[in-house]
């Protein structure tokens, strides 16, 4: 989900030990209202943001275009699922993925995250409203654009 | 929500009703208005292909590039958040103290800069009368000292108690020569050539 939401591989890994280190620290005042993992998304919703938010006045104005090209960042990147597949296979299951993360890097934040939430870690919608701090109805709405949406971009992109 | 015959469902219902979560009178509705709307189920085919090459394509979850480091990273971190932590303020025994005196800090601030003003007006009046310029003079008995630019001639100063007076004796000074004129009273001279010392009787005995 963090990988997802910013893009770059050594700011996801260092993203992702910060929310363990939060969540090692805020553990005494978790409560078994929630999932475990739930909280977890919780955690990790707020460390993405936060990142958003910082990086956005950073880099005001800039356009950086290695987020738009993970061709050029992702090839050989160890982060990568194994692939068992013939090379044309994978090759075309690459070129799918990098088509779909391009779409998705188009989206909004918060429509992006709805949908990682959802079809990504395949979370329902009351988690996913748990997660960021909003009603169902603003989930499945946000849901339903954020779809339309990205299915503009991966048409665009074909 | 939502159906009259033109009235399109609301959006939060189309996500029910694309993901398969809607039931009853909710999804007859949904359904009946659907009927007149064909593109809606050619959105909902395509969200669904478009659901399936996103969860075949985009991994849930991945494993770190070097788990061993990652996880060593990890408890390092906490590791100093434990002993920079309440742990470490009981370890040294200031954790205690240090709570305390921010708790009563704040209540005592302001006594305390009251004090401190009360004190510093006080040190000032006192340093004021020691400046007084109507305060007795100290006598001090050290013992004059003369400057004598010739290294040869020595001065002693004699104070007999019963006269009151100050005597200072020149010793080593060169002989005055014969043609050096002195005189006793101040002397204006018309001859810009002569030589005179004007001497008052408190420098010569």
């Amino acid at each position: 989900m963090i990988y997802n939401m910013v893009k770059n591989d050594a700011d996801a890994w260092d993203l992702s030990q910060e929310v363990f280190i939060k969540a090692w620290k805020a553990l005494p005042r978790f409560e078994s209202r929630a999932r475990f993992s739930t909280w977890l998304f919780r955690i990790s919703h707020n460390a993405v943001y936060d990142w958003l938010r910082k990086h956005r006045i950073q880099g005001d104005g800039e356009l950086n275009d290695e987020v738009f090209d993970a061709a050029k960042i992702e090839p050989g990147a160890l982060t990568r699922p194994k692939q068992d597949q013939q090379p044309d296979q994978a090759l075309e299951q690459r070129e799918l993925r990098q088509r779909i993360e391009q779409a998705l890097n188009q989206l909004s934040d918060q429509h992006r995250e709805v949908v990682v939430l959802r079809e990504v870690q395949g979370l329902d919608y009351k988690e996913i409203a748990d997660i960021i701090g909003s009603s169902l109805g603003t989930v499945m709405s946000r849901l339903y654009y954020a779809r339309q949406k990205l299915q503009q971009h991966l048409k665009f992109e074909s | 929500m939502k159906t009259h015959n033109d009235q399109a469902p609301d959006p939060a219902d189309l996500t029910l009703w694309i993901d398969g979560e809607l039931d009853g009178d909710e999804l007859a509705r949904v359904e009946a208005w659907v009927k007149d709307h064909p593109e809606y189920i050619a959105e909902r085919e395509a969200v669904h292909a478009m659901q399936s090459e996103i969860r075949a394509n985009i991994p849930a979850s991945v494993d770190p590039p070097h788990a061993d480091f990652f996880n060593q990273r990890i408890l390092r971190a906490i590791e100093n958040e434990r002993l920079d932590g309440p742990e470490r303020e009981v370890e040294l025994g200031f954790g205690s103290l240090s709570a305390v005196a921010g708790k009563f800090g704040r209540w005592l601030a302001l006594p305390t800069a009251a004090v401190a003003m009360l004190l510093c007006f006080y040190m000032g009046t006192q340093v004021s009368q020691v400046s007084d310029p109507v305060a007795p003079i100290v006598k001090v008995s050290a013992k004059p000292a003369i400057y004598m630019p010739d290294g040869n001639v020595r001065a002693n100063i004699l104070s007999p108690d019963h006269t009151g007076a100050t005597v200072i004796v020149l010793e080593g000074l060169e002989d005055i020569p014969d043609d050096f004129e002195l005189v006793g009273e101040p002397q204006h001279s018309g001859s810009a050539s002569t030589q005179a010392v004007t001497v008052s009787r408190e420098l010569i005995f």
